[in-house]
């Protein structure tokens, strides 16, 4: 493994410091705004023991303290593993972004097995055939997929769907059908979970309403991909180990694929490793749509309602999330370019 | 040696042009008629944007896929290009092989010399294991002078130039191929690994009888090597004769003055140029594509364009004046 403790040791600091600023800036972001936390963990009180609740709930929840002080605690706290209690659902915060975190990353993760794998190979494809017609579609489509905004082709799919095959039952999976079958989510990746318990229907059931917001999800990958493997595709293709390799008589296959993707290999994880951060947010945008749950509805639910603890954790964990996906794009750059070291 | 009377590679009227996006073809190369015979080593010589890296592009068969050619090309009798149409696949790394310029830029960055030799079997058919590549790669790089227990399992970014421009002939050589097309194979090289690398050229030529095609803009280079050298300008062979004539007696005033460029050493004189710039590719002037910049031109040189004629033995030459 190319990567030494030093890069382990920088990459580690660099994200705690990281994580420290997105909790301090979130944190006065959230004290500036309007709302009172501690009138929602009271219960929204009303009458005349309603100021003696909201005091009893601002000291249960440290709120009396001085603003420095309250950073500082909850900066322990997350530090210590104690993500905090949610205020709107009065449940463990790790709990609830775990469930979330799981349905957006199977989400996500679905949405980028189809368009990277799909992207790549048409923009080769486009690559081997340059300037032609097919080439010049396929940069359009790429262009049209990778722009278009992913609400509104959700709603037109949702709307196609609906009219086309009848089909509208959205969300993870049908409830009817798991307690029937005895569905027990076991890691949260129900795709995986029914998978492991040999859960058939369940598993075509989840795939079913994951396929429709995955492929939304897709276009932004799928077009970046075409447009992004094209370009170092046809770049690589006018490097002289390729034209050496091609002299020397390796056959076309082996070329195309051992020596001029290979060599696009880093630049392209480069570029959909952030690609693939970006799309988190697409992803939770296009699951309010979808009515699924995950991270996105998360967020979507607690807008006004002075959910501190769960809006940093969410905060912490899209920051994390950005983080390691960039930092695996790194080592796995330094797997594939021996020149690179970490 | 026996001379086989037919040469390994004949080229006929080849001219070879580049298409541009207004679908416009600007011909780089001209009409190129060689006879490179086997056993022989035949140097292509002229200024940067001659077309003397097409031409060896076209033989070797890695012409990029807006190219344009108009000919022959025969190689062992065979005919891998007629115009439009060529077969390359019956001669590339099966009959003709290619010594890069940037030995550097032609390893690939991301395999070792041990899978880089791996697929070159491949490419050739033998189904070997690792032990096997490396015991036949072995040989290959130990004829070029490397040691292949420190070369094999490196990267090429762990190897000096000289060492990485070693590994890329000793590829170029492990195709099995007998005529080796070298595309200015020292021009990346300080001066005394220049020599060495040509030296080793000559001993690989000798010990596998391979037919050595350079091309370089480097005439003394050219002389340490060669049997015969064509002088290319504007895309045309201007003048060809084996090399000590050449040196002796060049005929052609573009020959002529390229002699006097090149630097000789304890001879105390101020180094000329050729006034003027070469022609940019597909640009080239009508009549006699020199001629602008000829001391010694006269009329009919700007009108109408010379063809190549024999002069004497092997010598040929394209010039009114001769």
């Amino acid at each position: 493994m190319p990567v030494s403790l030093n890069y382990v040791v920088k990459r580690t600091v660099w994200a705690l410091l990281v994580i420290i600023g997105v909790i301090v800036f979130s944190y006065i972001f959230l004290y500036l705004a309007p709302g009172d936390p501690a009138y929602i963990w009271a219960g929204r009180p009303r009458g005349v023991n309603a100021t003696i609740a909201i005091m009893n709930a601002r000291r249960e929840l440290g709120l009396d303290k001085p603003l420095p002080v309250q950073i500082l605690l909850f900066i322990k706290n997350v530090f210590t593993g104690n993500m905090g209690v949610s205020i709107e659902y009065k449940q463990p915060v790790s709990v609830i972004i775990w469930r979330g975190l799981t349905a957006t990353l199977e989400l996500l993760i679905i949405a980028y097995l189809i368009g990277v794998s799909l992207g790549v190979l048409l923009g080769i494809y486009s690559a081997l055939k340059r300037n032609t017609r097919l080439d010049h579609g396929l940069q359009v489509l790429a262009i049209t997929l990778a722009n278009a905004p992913s609400f509104w082709l959700a709603i037109g799919l949702i709307v196609a769907l609906a009219y086309l095959t009848g089909f509208t039952g959205y969300g993870r999976v049908d409830t009817r059908l798991a307690i029937a079958t005895g569905f027990r989510p076991i890691t949260g990746f129900y795709l995986l979970d029914s998978l492991i318990e040999g859960n058939i229907p369940v598993f075509i059931d989840v795939l079913l309403r994951i396929l429709p917001p995955a492929i939304i999800v897709a276009t932004y990958p799928l077009g970046l991909g075409i447009r992004m493997a094209r370009a170092l595709i046809a770049e690589t293709l006018g490097e002289e180990y390729v034209k050496a390799a091609i002299a020397w008589g390796v056959k076309r296959r082996t070329v195309i694929w051992r020596y001029a993707f290979k060599g696009t290999i880093p630049s392209l994880t480069q570029v959909l490793g952030l690609a693939f951060a970006y799309s988190l947010v697409d992803a939770m945008i296009v699951e309010i749509v979808f009515g699924r749950e995950g991270l996105g509805s998360l967020a979507y639910h607690i807008i006004g309602k002075s959910d501190f603890p769960l809006v940093i954790g969410l905060m912490i964990t899209v920051t994390a999330f950005y983080i390691i996906v960039n930092t695996l794009a790194d080592i796995l750059q330094a797997m594939i370019d021996p020149r690179v070291r970490l | 040696m026996v001379l086989n009377s037919e040469p390994v590679v004949e080229t006929r009227d080849l001219s070879i042009g580049y298409l541009d996006e207004y679908d416009r073809v600007w011909w780089v190369v001209i009409g190129v008629n060689l006879r490179i015979n086997e056993g022989e080593t035949y140097c292509i010589v002229g200024e940067s944007g001659c077309g003397k890296s097409t031409l060896g592009n076209a033989l070797i068969g890695i012409l990029p896929p807006y190219a344009e050619t108009r000919g022959i090309i025969r190689i062992m009798g065979e005919e891998i290009v007629r115009d439009d149409k060529h077969c390359y696949w019956k001669s590339r790394g099966r009959i003709v092989s290619y010594i890069p310029q940037n030995p550097g830029k032609a390893l690939h960055p991301f395999m070792t010399i041990h899978v880089q030799f791996k697929h070159l079997y491949r490419a050739r058919g033998l189904r070997l294991d690792d032990r096997g590549v490396a015991e036949k790669a072995s040989r290959i790089l130990e004829l070029v002078g490397l040691d292949p227990d420190e070369v094999l399992d490196s990267y090429p970014h762990e190897l000096s130039g000289g060492m990485q421009q070693r590994a890329a002939i000793a590829m170029a050589v492990s195709t099995g191929a007998k005529i080796i097309v070298a595309d200015e194979p020292t021009s990346s090289l300080d001066a005394n690994l220049r020599l060495q690398i040509l030296k080793l050229l000559r001993k690989i030529k000798e010990e596998l009888g391979i037919t050595l095609i350079m091309i370089t803009h480097d005439l003394v280079q050219a002389s340490k090597n060669c049997e015969r050298i064509g002088v290319m300008y504007a895309g045309r062979i201007v003048e060809e004769a084996p090399v000590k004539e050449i040196f002796r007696n060049p005929q052609h005033p573009y020959t002529q003055l390229l002699l006097e460029t090149v630097p000789v050493l304890g001879v105390v004189k101020e180094l000329k140029t050729i006034p003027g710039e070469p022609p940019r590719p597909g640009e080239y002037p009508p009549g006699c594509p020199f001629h602008p910049r000829c001391p010694f031109r006269i009329d009919k040189c700007s009108r109408e364009e010379p063809v190549l004629r024999k002069i004497n033995g092997k010598h040929y030459v394209s010039c009114w004046l001769r």
